[in-house]
């Protein structure tokens, strides 16, 4: 009974916080929505210029073969200045440029090369840019001497069309209820230490671990139930991405997952005594454990210490089981693993900052 | 305007900072780890991909096309056949291989009787950018295959060159770019605790009931902040150009200047929250998510502003990351000077200027 009435203290607290319940709405909603719908990952409608040296009809011609769904031809250029120009102030991902008498020397059959320059500060397009428009070039110089023996016809699981937009969506939710796990906990406890109303716990008979328990759980409710309204309305009204698996499925991985990280954030509110403190360390914690989560850099593709440190990120297996839920629509009993391991984490994480907390 | 009561506050916070061990510890930690994180490791490289092979031909022609795939270990890393497309597709759903190649029967006979053939390859696409790399990878890798052998190679080709101008690679422009998101996130947290925590402590009753003006009250809070971070700055630029080695073309003073300008934008910007909010939680979590997000997402620091949709091409302009950045980059790469750069300065002045006057406007020196 006593533990109800934590719960429900908890909850209004956070309820008439207004500010923070305004950012609550904005993170799981309008945020998902912006990141879903206005960030791409793959090649969409690429700024490119041509330099034409050659002002021939195949030179022309060429350009003509970049599809605008990829690409998006923006002019000619007539100089090398020009050329970096339009580079440099990423005005362009690249630049096509064909040499002086390319018609000729393809006609006669004498060697001719094609540059294809590429801003190499773009961090996501540049290499989509450089592949694209080699595979484009060459079969276009190649299509008049031979046909294609092998060919190689790619399909793309569970998102045919590659589309980041239900990559964005996910990964964003993900993100936003890793903040909120490890804030709201954390900051929950630690109000009341400066406040030093833990002190006045400490000497009534209410237990001091079910009076952090009940502040941990009303927590985990409240970003649980966000999730929900994120799950339904964001994600599957407004961004309209699929949700292939069960959003009950969703939503039970996403219980763990909030146990271990409120364990995470227990932790925090544990060494920390202000919010300063709490503030610091929660981004402190949070952003390696993006990074090592692999939703930006694969995991094969970091540098090795990191890979090793990634078993330690619980987002890991968040993620990794969220997306194999919503994405691929694989039932939660076969994530067995990516479970136990959160599970574990969270055991392990909740246990060492109760016995901290306590031992304070 | 009393410059000694300005000069008090800015004392009592920078003694509360330094009272507090632990803090003054994480506000210096969090910039730098940001930096050594997202700096060395932050690359979107697709490399060592899993991939499986299912071959229902068993010719010699199919074990070729594996072998060009299995010798290629920088790019793929082979996990072993398969003999059922049930296998493969649990690998692929279970993630623990991204690609399966799938050679259909006959492939090679195919080849021998009509001179073309075709076999399949299977991409998870959970990630998008991954799943279009992996794609491009398989096409060189057969285009390779295609190309007859002899004459034809050497008479055409493709030069694809990253353009960077002379010193630049990929890894400075990550690091320059992870300046810009550090120097955006870091002030403005710390920002927005200075006004907040004293609403929630009571203390601000002292500012209400003191002959300190909300002018210099606010100028005391801003450059209490700024002189924190510019100490942040000055580190995150000096990591920037000994620990990455990335060469500053331009004029080191300017670099500074405008670093400074910036960090007072961020630091205004969590001003302004400080003050609207009366919970400490509530201000760190909004400027967390309005700095985190939109600085790493909409500065060009990942994707393209170029090839944004117009919506989110309005939004990267809304963004200051995007300004700084490109005053960065200029700096850096391009080695350009004030006469180059004072668009970016003066947006990031008016950036400035509108949100500490919104905070002076909206500030009230007495309890709503």
């Amino acid at each position: 009974m006593n533990w109800l009435v934590l719960l429900y203290k908890e909850v209004v607290q956070f309820l008439r916080n207004r500010g923070l319940l305004l950012f609550a709405v904005y993170a799981f909603t309008l945020d998902i929505y912006l990141a879903a719908t206005g960030i791409d990952l793959t090649l969409k409608h690429a700024s490119f210029y041509a330099q034409d040296l050659d002002f021939s009809h195949t030179s022309r011609e060429l350009i003509s073969k970049f599809p605008p769904y990829y690409f998006d031809f923006k002019g000619y250029l007539l100089s090398n200045s020009q050329v970096e120009k339009v580079l440099l102030d990423d005005r362009a991902v690249g630049v096509i440029s064909v040499p002086p008498h390319f018609e000729r020397r393809l006609l006669n059959r004498e060697p001719t090369s094609v540059a294809v320059l590429v801003n190499g500060a773009e961090l996501s397009a540049s290499y989509l840019f450089s592949a694209y428009a080699t595979k484009i070039i060459l079969n276009f110089l190649t299509a008049d001497f031979f046909k294609p023996k092998v060919v190689v016809e790619p399909r793309v699981y569970f998102n045919q069309a590659c589309s980041s937009r239900i990559f964005m969506a996910y990964s964003e939710l993900l993100t936003m209820i890793t903040l909120f796990l490890l804030l709201l906990p954390a900051s929950a406890v630690v109000l009341e230490k400066e406040r030093g109303n833990l002190e006045m716990v400490l000497v009534s008979p209410l237990k001091t671990e079910v009076f952090l328990a009940a502040k941990a759980f009303s927590m985990g409710l409240v970003v649980l139930f966000f999730t929900f309204v994120a799950l339904y309305f964001t994600v599957g009204e407004l961004v309209k991405v699929p949700f292939v698996g069960s959003r009950l499925d969703f939503l039970a991985l996403t219980a763990l997952y909030v146990f271990a990280a409120t364990g995470l954030s227990m932790f925090i509110a544990a060494v920390s005594e202000n919010m300063l403190q709490v503030s610091q360390l929660t981004i402190l914690v949070l952003i390696p454990i993006l990074y090592l989560s692999g939703n930006w850099t694969p995991i094969e593709a970091m540098p090795k210490l990191f890979q090793w440190l990634s078993v330690l990120s619980p987002l890991k297996y968040y993620i990794d089981g969220a997306f194999a839920v919503a994405i691929k629509g694989v039932p939660l009993l076969q994530l067995k693993r990516d479970l136990l391991l959160l599970f574990l984490q969270g055991l392990f994480l909740f246990g060492a900052g109760a016995f901290i907390l306590r031992r304070r | 305007m009393n410059l000694k009561r300005v000069k008090a506050i800015v004392k009592k916070e920078v003694k509360e900072l330094l009272r507090d061990p632990i803090s003054l510890l994480t506000v210096v930690l969090v910039p730098l780890s940001m930096m050594v994180v997202f700096g060395y490791g932050l690359k979107l490289d697709v490399k060592k991909v899993p991939f499986a092979v299912l071959d229902y031909d068993h010719s010699f022609l199919s074990r070729e096309v594996t072998s060009k795939f299995v010798s290629n270990r920088e790019y793929f890393s082979f996990k072993g056949s398969v003999a059922s497309p049930k296998e493969a597709d649990e690998l692929l759903t279970s993630g623990k291989v991204s690609m399966v190649l799938v050679f259909p029967f006959n492939f090679e006979k195919n080849l021998n009787s009509s001179g073309k053939t075709e076999f399949q390859v299977l991409i998870d696409g959970t990630f998008p950018y991954r799943a279009e790399v992996m794609k491009s990878y398989a096409e060189a890798i057969v285009a390779q295959l295609n190309l007859p052998k002899g004459r034809l190679k050497t008479l055409f080709s493709v030069r694809p060159r990253y353009w960077f101008n002379e010193s630049l690679n990929q890894d400075a422009i990550v690091a320059v770019g992870t300046v810009a998101v550090v120097l955006m996130i870091s002030p403005a947290v710390f920002a927005a605790l200075l006004i907040v925590k004293e609403k929630e402590s009571g203390s601000i009753y002292n500012a209400y009931t003191s002959p300190v003006t909300k002018g210099e009250f606010l100028l005391g809070k801003l450059l209490s902040g700024l002189l924190v971070s510019a100490v942040n700055g000055l580190l995150v630029i000096l990591m920037l150009l000994f620990l990455f080695g990335v060469k500053l073309k331009g004029s080191f003073l300017l670099l500074l200047s405008g670093t400074l300008l910036y960090l007072a934008v961020a630091t205004a910007f969590g001003l302004l929250i400080s003050n609207f909010f009366r919970s400490q939680a509530a201000a760190f979590i909004g400027t967390t998510v309005l700095t985190i997000v939109p600085s790493i997402l909409y500065s060009g620091y990942m994707t393209p502003v170029s090839s944004m949709d117009p919506s989110a091409r309005l939004t990267a302009h809304a963004v200051p990351a995007y300004y700084y950045l490109k005053f960065l980059k200029g700096l850096f790469f391009k080695g350009v000077g004030l006469k180059l750069l004072w668009p970016q300065l003066s947006v990031l002045t008016l950036f400035f200027l509108a949100l500490y006057g919104l905070t002076y406007l909206t500030f009230r020196k007495r309890e709503r």
